[in-house]
């Protein structure tokens, strides 16, 4: 027990250190006051041989008499000085040994340094290990004095001669090699120290110290090593060696080598060499359950075994020359935090098929893998205390693997809340990713964690304004699905959803994307795995509606459910107004995005109007989604639509017959009316609304075209017979044509709007018998068109101005029209195409002469074909795409300017009752005064103005005040 | 060039044969509108009887939903008066 109490232990080094190789002579005087103080502590301690050498007989060199009268001390002395002169060292420097370092083995230089005792050598040392007459418990001798006073000699040596050299090596080599170096010089030193003890005196001590004597002068070797090697510098050296070893071993390097080489390499290596051992997940995951188990433990790399074999050499070298111990364990430590985490990376960032085998992969790898280094590595670098215990007890117990388990487990989830984003975007091919984030987030501490990042990483990937609507809720529904895989209670998902919902209800266009994408034909439905929406619509949306239709009917729980056995209590990171009914999917998040359902209802029905004026054959998307969101919002809410749609059957019905009983339908067996003498009359459809539960719809007034009129003025009447006392009124902006035209050289025949079939109709000439015939060449052609000016044109056909210009533009762009050279705002008919040479394009020229004959000759029905008229139809198209977009400006421009009239009288009473006012001020009464808010900014306003100073209105006056003139 | 127009797609609205915005004395919902137990406007909630002749317009000049009158008509206490100017309530004969 006072054996190993370290304290003492070390003093009586101290002591050791100072005395023993002091001259002789004054040991005896000093000894005994020195020593008072640790007599009783230590069992090797000098002081009982003292006590001999002072009182006992010097003469009687056998052993076990016990205490003779004297001692010689002559004898005593002459044996001493013997005995130290064959072990002191020679003073050769560091450079020496560090030479001699690369030896294979550096025979020469020990055999020179430990030459054999002589004989006479060889009897002091026999005469000290006996020459005191111990008392029955003593166990010190001479010979154990001997040793004391050679570890103070291996200090005094090192420190003079090695120290030095050492130091200087940190100056001159490069890292890697330097640390091998030391520990090579080290072991070098230690062996020209210890060898001679080992080979030649301790054959003289007593058997069972011998042991004990050795490890004491290690111990003063290792001593004096640390404290001349600062520690600061050497831990960085060997957590280099380490880790690049650990690389090896724990199989990180490969992959990361594997991930460098393309997709193919991979397949073919894995082809060609049948690697039994493997640490990668694919590998493993591919492999038959058994298989699994085997797959880390055997087989072993060579590259593998031999870095093994060579780390574990290095630390025996470090151990043995006392850099071991706890010190360097706390570097291995530290390594291998970092090498899990490397692994981790390495090995799982992308590997996110479902089901996710990562978790139990990673445990295998910790319990075969990682933990049998530890343990290798551990059973070397032990505490130098356990030396002496010589135990076999295992460095690592079961609990210290599961832990690492446990550790590798939390690693693996940190790795995938980075990668969350993008797992999300992968969705749902990432399923597995999700599910290992599952056994993550069990931990209230993850949890946060992982709401935090995710949160920062969208905000900088998806919250800003390059990022579509479209895209953030894609990637909503992405995260809500996701997020109910990977906690079902929501309250994640709760908490991620909250700055998302709040940046999407600030967005205008949310809600018009989210309709367009519930009222989309889910046509991806075959191939939804692959790609569920691809491009502008979200057509997913009405996926889920109709999905989730069917499991809201199967599972119809809800919180108040009492029998519920299997409640659980919210989780404690739950907001305080969380709640979650079970039925909330991705549908009732989208929608619950605005506050009230009306908005939303309100733009469906905008979008229903839209799509239900469309002339098509049936409604039925339509229908069933409106039957579906019924389920969701109540009957009540969508009265309106349900109206709509009941409109557009209704008229369908009441089309046929009102058609039948005017005689409009055109069947060969009817005799036809007399009125239409025509040998081809339009059909006329419609459509009949009741306007209370249509959205408001733009109107635009024009006179149709004589003959729809007329036609128009029948159908009435016939409406008015199906239905008594009901009158119909014509929305004459809205509806679709189908015109044919009949040009010289070709034909035309699309759906277009009725404002474009008027205008074009306006075009048609007086004659218009003469310019049907095909034979009209380009020089007549020019003659028998007539030109329209927009003007005449609108008064004409009382159409506003622009919206005359967009049925011409719409038709320049269609290559029927183009406007006249002469001036600008006038339109003649295009009656045959110019050839390419007219044109001034670039393209080839027999080409163009082709084009220009087949078209010329191809008068048969349908527009020309494409390859007549490629670069034409570019043009053309581009035209018309401007053309629209012209058109759709300038028809908001108006609407704008119409509100702006409006606006206009509450402006002329402000600046009638107040007086003139600075443009600022004007905006903010606006503001407060126009209900439902005052809808444009400053500089339109400012513009406005501008326009009414031009007219004389206003005036602007000192300090821009405008005021009105009278 | 010759324009045929093939096919005119129409969009109309049908409104009661009635002065625009008049509004039903009983429910003040406009009548191109629905009374309050209606859900469909037209010939679910008709100013009339379907193929009877019988507006419901009455002698005196006031008109109401049909239902709503109907509803009034047939309690005890309407004693069959114009629920406005409490005249007996005679339906109008239509001409037609």
């Amino acid at each position: 027990m006072i054996n190993s109490n370290p304290l003492n232990v070390g003093r009586r080094r101290v002591f050791g250190s100072v005395f023993s190789p002091a001259p002789f002579e004054a040991r005896s005087s000093g000894r005994g006051v020195d020593h008072g103080n640790t007599q009783a502590a230590s069992p090797f301690h000098p002081d009982a041989s003292f006590s001999t050498i002072r009182t006992g007989s010097f003469n009687s060199p056998q052993p076990g008499k016990s205490f003779s009268s004297t001692l010689d001390r002559e004898t005593w002395n002459q044996a001493w000085c013997l005995a130290s002169d064959f072990l002191s060292l020679p003073h050769e420097g560091f450079a020496e040994v560090y030479n001699a370092r690369g030896r294979v083995e550096s025979k020469g230089k020990a055999s020179r340094w430990h030459r054999p005792p002589s004989q006479e050598v060889a009897e002091a040392l026999s005469y000290l290990a006996c020459s005191e007459s111990s008392e029955t418990s003593s166990e010190l001798n001479g010979l154990h004095e001997l040793l004391l006073w050679y570890g103070g000699e291996i200090r005094r040596h090192f420190l003079a001669n090695m120290r030095q050299g050492l130091h200087e090596l940190f100056r001159r080599e490069d890292h890697e090699e330097l640390i091998r170096s030391i520990v090579e010089c080290l072991q070098l030193a230690r062996r020209m120290y210890l060898t001679p003890v080992a080979n030649h005196v301790l054959e003289f001590a007593e058997a069972e110290y011998r042991e004990k004597l050795m490890a004491q002068l290690q111990r003063v070797f290792h001593t004096v090593v640390s404290y001349s090697l600062p520690w600061s510098k050497i831990s960085p050296l060997i957590s280099v060696v380490l880790a690049k070893e650990a690389l090896i071993i724990l199989g990180i390097d490969t992959l990361l080598k594997e991930g460098d080489m393309d997709a193919n390499d991979r397949d073919d290596d894995a082809m060609e060499v049948d690697r039994r051992y493997s640490v990668f997940y694919d590998h493993w995951r591919n492999e038959s359950p058994e298989g699994r188990e085997r797959m880390m433990i055997e087989g072993e790399d060579n590259h593998v075994t031999t870095a093994r074999e060579r780390l574990l050499m290095f630390l025996q070298g470090l151990q043995q020359v006392g850099l071991g111990g706890d010190k360097t364990q706390k570097v291995f430590a530290s390594v291998m935090n970092i090498m899990m985490t490397e692994f981790i990376r390495a090995a799982y960032t992308g590997k996110r098929e479902a089901p996710s085998l990562v978790p139990q992969h990673l445990r295998h790898w910790v319990e075969d893998v990682f933990a049998r280094l530890v343990v290798q590595v551990l059973a070397i670098i032990h505490h130098p205390r356990m030396v002496d215990q010589s135990t076999n007890i295992l460095n690592v117990s079961f609990s210290d693997v599961e832990k690492w388990q446990e550790m590798g487990i939390a690693r693996l989830g940190t790795l995938r809340t980075s990668e969350l984003f993008d797992v999300i975007v992968e969705w749902p091919a990432s399923t597995g990713a999700i599910e290992d984030l599952r056994h993550f987030t069990t931990y209230p501490a993850a949890r946060s964690y992982l709401t935090q990042n995710f949160i920062t990483v969208l905000n900088q990937r998806l919250l800003h304004p390059g990022a579509s609507t479209l895209e953030i809720l894609q990637l909503y529904i992405a995260i809500i699905r996701a997020f109910n895989l990977m906690d079902p209670k929501g309250v994640i998902l709760d908490r991620i959803a909250r700055p998302i919902r709040r940046y999407l209800r600030d967005r205008d266009d949310t809600i018009k994307v989210i309709v367009s994408g519930l009222l989309a034909e889910p046509t991806s439905i075959p191939n939804r795995g692959a790609l569920p929406s691809t491009h502008d619509t979200l057509a997913e949306l009405s996926t889920e509606l109709s999905k989730a239709h069917q499991l809201s009917i199967e599972n119809n729980t809800s919180e108040l459910d009492w029998d519920d056995m299997n409640w659980m209590p919210d989780p404690v990171d739950a907001a305080p107004d969380f709640s979650k009914s079970k039925g909330t999917d991705v549908i009732d998040s989208v929608v619950s995005l605005f506050d009230s359902k009306e908005t939303f209802v309100k733009e469906l029905q905008t979008m229903l109007s839209d799509r239900l004026l469309q002339n098509r054959d049936n409604y039925d998307q339509e229908i069933s989604v409106l039957e579906l969101l019924k389920i969701r919002f109540g009957e009540s809410t969508l009265q309106a639509c349900e109206v709509m749609l009941r409109d557009i059957s209704d008229s369908r019905r009441v089309d046929a017959s009102i058609r039948r009983d005017q005689g409009l339908v055109k069947l060969p067996t009817r005799p036809r009316p007399k009125r239409s003498a025509h040998a081809s009359f339009p059909d006329l459809h419609a459509k009949i609304l009741s306007r209370f539960f249509w959205p408001t719809i733009p109107e635009q007034e024009f006179k149709i075209p004589d003959e729809i009129a007329a036609l128009q003025q029948r159908y009435a009447a016939g409406f008015e017979a199906l239905k008594a006392s009901r009158k119909l009124t014509w929305l004459n902006g809205l509806g679709q044509v189908l015109v044919e035209l009949k040009l010289a050289d070709r034909e035309f025949s699309d759906h277009v709007t009725t404002w474009q079939a008027t205008v074009i109709h306006a075009f048609q000439s007086d004659s218009s018998s003469s310019s049907s015939s095909s034979s009209s060449s380009a020089s007549e052609e020019t003659n028998s068109t007539t030109e329209r000016s927009i003007s005449s044109l609108a008064e004409q056909l009382s159409m506003t101005p622009s919206l005359v210009r967009s049925a011409c533009l719409f038709w320049v762009g269609k290559r029927i029209l183009a406007e006249s050279s002469s001036s600008s705002d006038t339109y003649h008919v295009l009656e045959s195409l110019p050839t390419e040479e007219e044109e001034h394009s670039s393209t080839t020229h027999h080409a163009g002469q082709q084009a220009g004959q087949s078209a010329g000759t191809n008068t048969s029905t349908g527009p020309p074909d494409n390859t007549t008229l490629t670069t034409s139809a570019a043009d053309a198209a581009a035209a018309a795409e401007a053309a629209a977009a012209a058109a759709a400006k300038e028809s908001a421009d108006a609407a704008a300017m119409e509100k702006m009239n409006l606006y206009w009288q509450f402006i002329m009473g402000m600046l009638t009752n107040q007086g003139a006012m600075p443009l600022q001020r004007i905006v903010m009464m606006l503001k407060i005064v126009v209900p439902g808010g005052f809808p444009f900014s400053n500089e339109e306003l400012r513009e406005f103005l501008a326009g009414m100073v031009a007219k004389g209105k206003v005036e602007i006056v000192s300090g821009g005040n405008y005021k009105l003139i009278h | 060039m010759k324009v045929i127009l093939k096919e005119w797609n129409a969009v109309a609205t049908w409104h009661w044969d009635m002065p625009e915005d008049e509004v039903c004395g009983i429910c003040r919902v406009q009548f191109d509108g629905t009374c309050p137990t209606c859900k469909f406007p037209g010939d679910d909630c008709a100013l009339r009887e379907l193929h009877t002749v019988n507006l419901l317009i009455g002698k005196c000049g006031h008109s109401f939903h049909m239902h709503c009158l109907m509803t009034w008509i047939q309690q005890e206490t309407s004693k069959g008066l114009c629920p406005m100017c409490r005249q007996k309530f005679e339906w109008v004969q239509d001409e037609k």
